[in-house]
């Protein structure tokens, strides 16, 4: 549960999130002249009240431990924001906070 | 006859040392006054002072890139004081910042015992000693760093030395860094004797020294090129330089000492770098850590 | 009368030791003069007086912490390289770098003789150089802006 931190702040209507994903994030050519396998994340989508606020396909092109930002509407303090990530090896991780 | 010349010029002498005492920083006062005044006077507005100090860099970035009116305690966090963009990325990688988990590892090491029933809290009962090193040891008449320290209570204790440059020495530097930014103490370096005075002036001499065969002084980079553009990336200044190690290197992906990036910086003069605890770079420290004088301690802290 | 000779006898002294201590390093000092392109050349002197000269001129480099590095490799590993390269009749040098790995320099063997030759006078030349010169960097010294 800790692959995934979270802050999450609710000001004037508009939730800012902060995420932190821990995950390798090696492209091909990385990966090959680390020996290691290759792996990065793919997709990576935020819910809030049981809709999807944030979603993105992500690519190789991303670095080690990727940092997102995003904001939206539609929730307020209390309620929970979800944060699910898939990886190119099928790993997956989800992650919850509330918002302040 | 000679005995009493000698006794009298002994007196005189003992009088004028002891009277002069508080003056062996005199002049490396003079030289940290004068540094602020130079960053201040470049940093005041980048975009009208082209010609004068940024004569290769296009006006466009001067005018949209540089942050202005910057004084003395705004250097602290480095280039990120007037490069708006890389400014932007630091406060982003702030949010989360890499070294968290490495304070507790360092707390953690201050208080394991050794084999003899001591520790670090043994040898540093109070860890808020990050402003306060390099420092002159008057005794054995050489500059004493960090690092030199952690290694001398390790054997003291027939401990193993620690690599000076990543892993455990960074980790614990880390939690000594931290816990001196918590009781807000400040770079507080001392300048006692003579014998020091020359020390700091031997690493003065060092850091505006062309060396390597890229010809490069310290100062080529951090005074006259401070705030100028190599490829991507601003240089920093020497103002606020090392207030803010251990630091996470992003190119490192990794916490480091003081130490490591100076040997780096070195070997990018493209010279073969002076080993990590010898009398030069302890003194080239010295120097270094009296320009920041006055400036908070903000270690640890993250850089590209 | 007595305080005059106490005086020149202490400034004598003072002196002598003064000479003693700068000539602890002879040749840093002596090296003023030299013709880096002339000395180097291997056109003129031939390859091998060209790498003893580096060789000679790096040793007190090194005495004196001022050895070059250049993308890893040492000028020491550079001569080193050279040599191995003269004994075995080769026409390419490939050094190794400080960590004892080989490194992705490769050069012709003249040009890398006429290089261990350059760096290692410069690097003394230029330490030379910047005994008088470092002060113009300093801002409050000779530094102007």
């Amino acid at each position: 549960m800790a692959k995934t931190r979270i802050k999450a702040k609710e000001k004037n209507g508009v939730v800012t999130v902060k995420t932190l994903s821990k995950h390798p994030m090696l492209s091909y050519v990385e990966a090959k002249r680390a020996k290691k396998e290759v792996n990065f994340i793919t997709h990576f989508m935020a819910e809030a009240n049981g809709k999807v606020v944030y979603e993105v396909s992500t690519s190789q092109f991303l670095s080690k431990d990727p940092y997102m930002k995003f904001k939206f509407t539609g929730a307020k303090k209390g309620d929970k924001v979800t944060i699910t990530w898939v990886d190119l090896k099928g790993n997956k991780d989800v992650s919850t906070k509330k918002i302040r | 006859m000679l005995t009493r010349l000698l006794k009298a010029s002994v007196l005189t002498s003992f009088a004028f040392f002891s009277l002069n005492a508080t003056q062996f920083d005199a002049q490396a006062q003079k030289d940290k006054e004068e540094l602020v005044k130079y960053f201040e006077a470049k940093f005041q507005d980048p975009y009208k002072d082209k010609n004068r100090f940024f004569l290769y860099s296009p006006e466009e970035e001067l005018k949209d890139g540089y942050e202005k009116g910057l004084k003395h305690m705004d250097f602290g966090i480095g280039s990120y004081s007037y490069a708006k963009d890389a400014r932007e990325q630091y406060e982003a990688i702030k949010e989360f910042p890499p070294y968290e988990d490495k304070i507790e590892d360092g707390e953690d090491l201050y208080t394991k015992e050794f084999a003899n029933g001591n520790s670090l809290k043994t040898c540093f009962p109070d860890p808020t000693i990050g402003g306060d090193y390099p420092y002159f040891d008057t005794k054995r008449k050489e500059v004493i760093s960090l690092t030199t320290a952690i290694n001398e209570c390790l054997e003291a204790n027939n401990e193993k030395k620690w690599n000076v440059k990543k892993g455990k020495m960074a980790t614990f530097q880390a939690f000594l860094a931290y816990s001196t930014a918590e009781a807000q103490k400040k770079m507080n370096i001392k300048i006692p004797t003579k014998e020091a005075q020359e020390a700091y002036e031997r690493g003065k001499e060092y850091y505006y020294t062309q060396r390597g065969y890229l010809k490069l002084s310290c100062a080529t980079c951090h005074i006259q090129g401070a705030g100028q553009r190599v490829r991507n990336e601003k240089l920093s200044p020497l103002l606020g330089q090392v207030t803010h190690f251990p630091v996470h290197r992003l190119k490192w992906g990794s916490l480091g000492t003081l130490e490591r990036r100076m040997s780096g910086c070195i070997k990018d003069q493209g010279q073969v770098p002076p080993k990590n605890d010898s009398k030069q770079m302890h003194e080239l420290l010295y120097f270094m850590a009296y320009m920041s004088n006055g400036m908070p301690i903000d270690g640890p802290d993250v850089r590209k | 009368m007595n305080k005059l000779l106490n005086i020149s006898l202490v400034s004598i002294i003072t002196i002598v030791f003064g000479a003693c201590a700068s000539s602890s390093s002879p040749s840093l000092s002596s090296i003023k003069d030299i013709d880096v392109e002339k000395v180097c050349s291997v056109e003129n002197n031939g390859i091998e007086k060209v790498i003893q000269t580096a060789k000679k001129y790096n040793e007190i480099a090194k005495k004196n912490e001022l050895e070059f590095r250049r993308l890893g490799v040492n000028n020491t590993d550079l001569i080193i390289s050279v040599e191995e390269a003269i004994k075995t009749g080769a026409k390419e040098v490939n050094p190794k770098d400080f960590k004892g790995k080989a490194s992705k320099t490769k050069l012709p063997i003249d040009f890398a003789a006429i290089r261990a030759c350059k760096f290692a006078i410069t690097a003394l030349t230029q330490a030379n150089e910047a005994k008088t010169s470092w002060r113009l960097a300093v801002p409050g010294d000779g530094y102007e802006y």
